[in-house]
């Protein structure tokens, strides 16, 4: 919008050069919302319903919608269903937060990864062992031994 | 037309680029076919062009169909519910959602948690409603509808629309120009047949807003499939599968499943329609 469109005192000259006719600004329609009242098979059901629709121009997937309806109704105004999404999170999450620099993963190998074992080999001894801080320190320190015997960047002592 | 898709063109379908003559001729009803069928045998060749002609008339006010309607009694006529398995969805990555902030409330009864911020779905949810919309599909295809692809994904558009290409059907993977189904007179300057179902492999537009065939679609009350990523609404489409909209491998994924529904769909049709020749052959034999 203009400041000349805006100004009360131009269009009030404009008024009053064209005697008195005031012309209203230009406002876009504002278009159809049937998309927003029911669904498409209530509003076609109600178009055969009044005769609005002969039988013959009844479109192809009515018959299937009727057979086969959606497990929800496709409503616009449907209200969302009172579902408390979960975190998730696993035992072996307290290993995983403790290992300081991860390796880096070559993603088009299909060999199962250094921390995947790791990972495995804690699961594995937590069911004999009770004390989950210590088992984590001995994994890790154990890991951080091979790397450096091994001579490569793994996991930084603590 | 200076469109930017080339492949958007309902209008091929009116002038018998894909139906076969025949096809054309089982259109019409069986009386009118047999007369003309006589007349052809009686005087051959002599007036080919009326007879194609009144085959056309007969097509645009007679809209019977082959009869179809004994495979919606099965519950799974196709057996599209053998074509994926949560595993299979597992490896192709359908259950990454986007980041946990921008879920949308509509979407929070398809998700399994919320890992490391990130929204996880559940894929024995995803399996069934992706059986639904294929089941859908492949009845479609079975009624001889026109099924078109939308997406606005630019890193897949070429799968998609050789997807399409394949089946037979349409696509538009391009931009999105607001009035393309609404307005299809002031686009295409002829008569236009609206497609019977629109299948969207992503429901957002470039821009992030929801993409506007959406609405367009369900304003000419015309059903639609679409895969809803976990920052789109599921609201207006009528066939929803949540799951991973951007990675190439699960849309590569979504468009085989597809491409083999309408296949079965369309194969069933052709089995039909030959069945239906020739128990007119026979009937016109006798007589």
């Amino acid at each position: 919008m203009s400041v000349i469109r805006n100004n009360a005192l131009v269009r009030r000259i404009r008024k009053h050069i064209s005697d008195g006719y005031e012309r209203k600004p230009d406002v876009p329609t504002p278009g159809t919302r049937f998309h927003k009242l029911g669904t498409i098979f209530s509003r076609t059901t109600g178009l055969i319903k009044s005769g609005a629709l002969p039988a013959e121009e009844i479109p192809r997937w009515y018959s299937v919608f009727k057979a086969f309806p959606p497990k929800y109704e496709p409503r616009f105004n449907r209200p969302p269903l009172d579902v408390v999404v979960k975190e998730i999170y696993y035992p072996e999450d307290k290993l995983r937060a403790k290992i300081k620099r991860w390796e880096t993963f070559d993603l088009k190998s299909t060999k199962t990864s250094q921390s995947e074992k790791l990972v495995a080999k804690y699961l594995e001894m937590r069911k004999s062992r009770d004390d989950d801080d210590k088992l984590i320190e001995e994994l890790l320190q154990s890991q951080s031994g091979d790397r450096n015997s091994q001579s490569s960047p793994g996991v930084v002592k603590t | 037309m200076a469109l930017p898709s080339t492949l958007f063109s309902f209008a091929s379908r009116l002038f018998s680029v894909r139906q076969s003559h025949v096809a054309r001729m089982i259109h019409g009803t069986r009386n009118s076919l047999a007369a003309v069928q006589q007349n052809s045998q009686g005087s051959s060749a002599a007036v080919p062009n009326d007879t194609d002609f009144d085959f056309a008339d007969s097509e645009s006010t007679v809209l019977a169909d082959i009869e179809v309607d004994d495979t919606l009694e099965h519950k799974d006529f196709f057996g599209v519910k053998s074509l994926c398995t949560p595993q299979i969805l597992f490896k192709h990555k359908v259950h990454y959602g986007h980041k946990g902030t921008s879920l949308d409330p509509g979407m929070k009864q398809f998700v399994y948690g919320i890992r490391s911020s990130h929204v996880i779905f559940d894929l024995d949810i995803t399996n069934y409603h992706l059986h639904e919309a294929l089941n859908f599909t492949s009845h479609i295809a079975l009624r001889d509808g026109i099924i078109l692809f939308v997406a606005r994904l630019p890193h897949c558009a070429h799968v998609i629309e050789k997807t399409a290409k394949d089946c037979g059907e349409f696509a538009h993977t391009r931009q999105w120009i607001p009035g393309t189904l609404t307005n299809i007179k002031g686009f295409q300057h002829m008569e236009c047949r609206l497609p019977d179902l629109i299948i969207c492999l992503s429901t957002l537009s470039e821009f992030g807003n929801e993409h506007p065939v959406i609405s367009e679609a369900a304003k000419l009350n015309i059903p639609t499939i679409a895969i809803v990523d976990s920052n789109c609404s599921p609201n207006l489409v009528t066939y929803p599968v949540p799951g991973n909209d951007d990675t190439p491998s699960s849309i590569e994924l979504y468009c085989s499943l597809f491409q083999e529904a309408i296949s079965r769909g369309k194969k069933e049709r052709a089995r039909r329609i030959e069945l239906l020749e020739k128990e007119i052959t026979k009937e016109m034999g006798q007589k």
